[in-house]
């Protein structure tokens, strides 16, 4: 948490700040348990400030290659991707979210982009 | 798709393959859950893993087969062919190594240092000459390996019959055209359920379900004209199976955000997938491989525990590392949508191996849209019939 702090987002994206602690998060695991941990309101706010961005976000994120970005860069686009599971939650699951959440917890994400974890047999 | 597979209308379908109810048993009893090891899984090539798993030479992944009690190692070799091995010590049988993945020039025994190279070769064990055997006779225990598609498929018979393009016919080209030939990496899922494999397989063969269990996942797939949101064809090529999904003409608006992920999606480049068709593969016995979108593909795959229990993973496979952040946001959309869905599916399908495991039913009933479940269970059926026969006779290996 504290280094997230440190790092600064890119300046038209500042108000996006306070969301960074809890959704800027570096895999798909991490960024499914952010979801997991929310609350309503959370996941709300979230949404609310997010929405009205995320196509200036992504195209601002597209004028660079994803191994140039900076500290700032990679934050926002890992808040990006945590955005689609706010989606998820807020537009699809809706007020079945705690119900969804419970069944999604069997499903574990084992791996991604190269990296294993979670697995608790290999089959 | 219609070159590959028969397709059928509901009607049409159960013209050819029955009406009426099944017999209950084969799906919780373990005697015959045993058979469908013997008749089936010990005979048919089984999708395991992945190249990408295994990039480089010595590079290796364990997998722990509970239906065929095998622990494997799945190993790239010095000269790049995949091979798996029993994960068994040829001296007095102990494990190699219990990690899942990694990297090494050879394979030394804990124990008391038996050495093998990465083609299976005993290289070197102490004090060998105090054993009077060939070390030629000792090479670790092989597995039948192929790789289709960049997929990884075992078989675990003595003698397997066909190769797995055999096994899949005029549908073995069309995985040499979907992502999984050129993935670099994966998204993956995996879970256990508490159902028997063909319980838990049978619910991706069936949209009966869709409007109940996916309530809202569900909703652009239903519509006035078709309110049970089921396909307008099945499809059957042998003991494989498809089926066409209903297009809605007038899917529901979807709310802002989840519109915005989709059309940035549809908006990307897609330099892998030239030969995109909608897939939708329901192979014999349990693999499913879809491909959705041009970069999205998936196979779900299915390997029996016991005869009420299932262990199954998801696999996203992409092409190319993501070049941008709208490729990234597009995967992870489509990863987590998927996810979302199958996620639904798992209560219901628990509570149905429950049920029919209570006894209390001698059968179970199909209508004409569960074609495909019911096509599924004769394809199991014959086998095992087969398999039982053989065995009576003494014939059976
Ligand atoms: S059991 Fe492997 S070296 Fe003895
Ligand atoms: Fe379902």
């Amino acid at each position: 948490m504290e280094t997230a702090a440190k790092i600064h987002l890119p300046p038209q994206f500042a108000e996006l700040e306070p969301f960074v602690a809890h959704w800027a998060a570096a895999d798909p695991a991490a960024r499914a348990a952010a979801r997991d941990t929310s609350s309503e309101d959370q996941r709300r706010a979230f949404h609310a400030a997010m929405s009205p961005r995320i196509a200036e976000v992504l195209d601002y994120l597209d004028t660079k290659a994803l191994a140039e970005m900076d500290g700032g860069e990679a934050t926002l686009l890992n808040m990006a991707l945590a955005f689609v599971h706010v989606v998820l939650a807020v537009e699809m699951q809706t007020d079945a979210e705690p119900v969804h959440c419970a069944m999604r917890s069997y499903m574990m994400i084992t791996a991604w982009s190269g990296e294993v974890w979670n697995r608790q047999v290999p089959f | 798709m219609s070159g590959l597979f028969e397709m059928l209308e509901a009607e049409e379908a159960a013209d050819r393959f029955g009406r009426g109810p099944i017999p209950a048993a084969p799906y919780y009893d373990p005697a015959w859950y045993a058979d469908e090891i013997e008749a089936i899984f010990k005979r048919q090539w089984l999708h395991i893993g992945h190249v990408c798993e295994i990039p480089e030479p010595g590079n290796f992944i364990r997998r722990e087969l509970d239906f065929a009690a095998a622990p494997l190692l799945i190993v790239r070799g010095k000269d790049g062919e995949v091979r798996t091995f029993y994960n068994v010590c040829t001296h007095r049988g102990t494990q190699l190594t219990q990690d899942d993945s990694g990297k090494r020039s050879q394979f030394s025994c804990p124990y008391h240092m038996w050495t093998y190279g990465t083609d299976g070769r005993l290289l070197s064990a102490p004090d060998f000459e105090k054993f009077h055997v060939a070390k030629e006779d000792c090479s670790l225990k092989q597995v039948a390996t192929q790789v289709l598609g960049g997929l990884i498929f075992i078989h675990l018979g003595p003698d397997p019959a066909g190769s797995v393009r055999d096994q899949f016919g005029a549908l073995a080209d069309e995985f040499d055209k979907m992502p999984c030939a050129q993935a670099i990496a994966t998204t993956e899922v995996s879970y256990e359920i508490e159902a028997n494999w063909k319980v838990h397989y049978d619910n991706f063969q069936e949209n009966y379900h869709l409007r109940f269990i996916h309530a809202r996942t569900g909703g652009p797939a239903i519509g006035p004209a078709n309110p049970m949101g089921y396909p307008t064809h099945y499809g059957f090529n042998g003991p494989h199976r498809s089926q066409t999904l209903w297009k809605n003409p007038d899917p529901p608006q979807l709310p802002a955000s989840m519109m915005l992920s989709s059309m940035r999606a549809a908006a990307l480049p897609q330099p892998f997938a030239r030969d995109f068709v909608k897939t939708d593969f329901k192979l014999f016995p349990c693999l499913h491989v879809v491909w959705l979108s041009p970069d999205t593909m998936f196979t779900h795959t299915h390997m029996p525990v016991s005869a009420t229990r299932t262990r199954s993973r998801i696999r996203m496979y992409w092409a190319s590392e993501s070049e941008s952040a709208s490729r990234a946001f597009a995967r992870e959309f489509a990863m987590m949508s998927l996810r979302d869905v199958l996620s639904e599916d798992r209560d219901a399908v628990e509570a149905a191996q429950r049920g029919i495991a209570s006894g209390v039913l001698e059968t179970i009933n199909l209508q004409d849209h569960e074609v495909l479940l019911r096509h599924s269970y004769q394809q199991v059926v014959a086998r095992v019939t087969d398999w039982r026969a053989a065995r009576a006779r003494g014939s059976h290996v």
